[in-house]
């Protein structure tokens, strides 16, 4: 009787102990769970985040140039502003006559744009002979 | 013994599992942000080089603008393409500090009727054009050649081509 007893005790004991070790167990588990979502989370988002502007980079440089090569092309009809796949593009140009009025030096400032931040900036020229220069 | 192991409840299997798992997402989230970092180093890279290349393009326009200039006064006075070569080989220096904001990165050089200017960025993007001055005093652009220049890495040579016969 007494030995039952005991043995049911311990048994009891026993089932506790296990309980108790399962339930450390799985919150040490849940805990390194939480954290490492946590930091996956702020890494995947930052990667994310610099791809982004890396994309938004890339095709504002990309705008930048088809602006430049437009200008380069037909710089007296280049001035002006557009949009493409939700970025600005805004080409300034000034003209100065050179070559005693033989030629025109042409200047482009294209910024490209997105909302109020500017994006990306490039400067071009292109001389346009009138008369006694060919290019 | 046997209602012993009966009675535990065990994570170690979940545990493991739950560890390769996040191995594995650690792993996939340093690939992802050094090849999105990697991209965007490209892409400001890329950004910058044209710049420089359409930087070059502007000063190289406006070194023709002048060179035009100074040969159409020549010519307007009467001059001829040799007259007009000799005054734009005495103007260079002038000719290319008007034209760039930088002239201490281009260089130009009259050889005969010949003008040829180099423009060179610091990214390396790098502009030669050639402009010819004609006998009536005229101005042609004979060339014009955008290239990149880059120094070649030779630190690592594991093997030079040449072959060694040694008798031991």
């Amino acid at each position: 009787m007494t030995n039952e007893r005991t043995a049911r005790r311990l048994s009891s004991k026993s089932g506790i102990r296990h309980g108790t070790a399962f339930l450390v167990e799985g919150l040490v588990l849940l805990a390194f769970l939480v954290s490492a979502i946590a930091v996956f989370t702020v890494t995947f988002s930052k990667a994310r985040a610099q791809d982004d502007e890396a994309l938004v980079l890339t095709r504002a440089t990309f705008l930048a140039q088809h602006a430049a090569e437009e200008f380069c092309a037909c710089p007296e009809e280049a001035e002006g502003t557009h949009e493409e796949n939700g970025l600005t593009v805004v080409v300034s140009t000034t003209s100065e006559e050179v070559a005693s009025g033989e030629g025109t030096l042409w200047r482009a400032s294209i910024v490209v744009s997105e909302g109020d931040m500017e994006l990306y900036e490039l400067d071009t020229a292109r001389y346009v002979a009138g008369g006694g220069a060919t290019s | 013994m046997t209602n012993h192991r009966e009675d535990t409840v065990r994570l170690g299997p979940i545990g493991l599992f739950a560890l390769v798992a996040a191995i594995c997402v650690a792993v996939m989230s340093v690939l992802a942000l050094s090849t999105a970092r990697a991209s965007l180093a490209l892409a400001s890279r890329q950004s910058s080089f044209i710049r420089d290349g359409y930087r070059n393009e502007a000063d190289a326009q406006a070194f023709l603008a002048e060179v035009s200039e100074t040969v159409a006064e020549v010519r307007l006075s009467g001059g001829n393409g040799l007259s007009a070569s000799a005054a734009v080989a005495q103007q260079t220096d002038d000719l290319l500090s008007a034209a760039c904001e930088d002239a201490s990165r281009a260089t130009a050089g009259v050889d005969g009727n010949e003008v040829s200017a180099r423009f060179v960025s610091e990214s390396g993007r790098c502009l030669d054009i050639l402009i010819i001055i004609g006998d009536d005093a005229t101005v042609t652009v004979a060339s014009w050649k955008a290239t990149t220049l880059w120094d070649e890495d030779t630190g690592d040579v594991l093997w030079t081509g040449s072959a060694s016969v040694t008798d031991s």
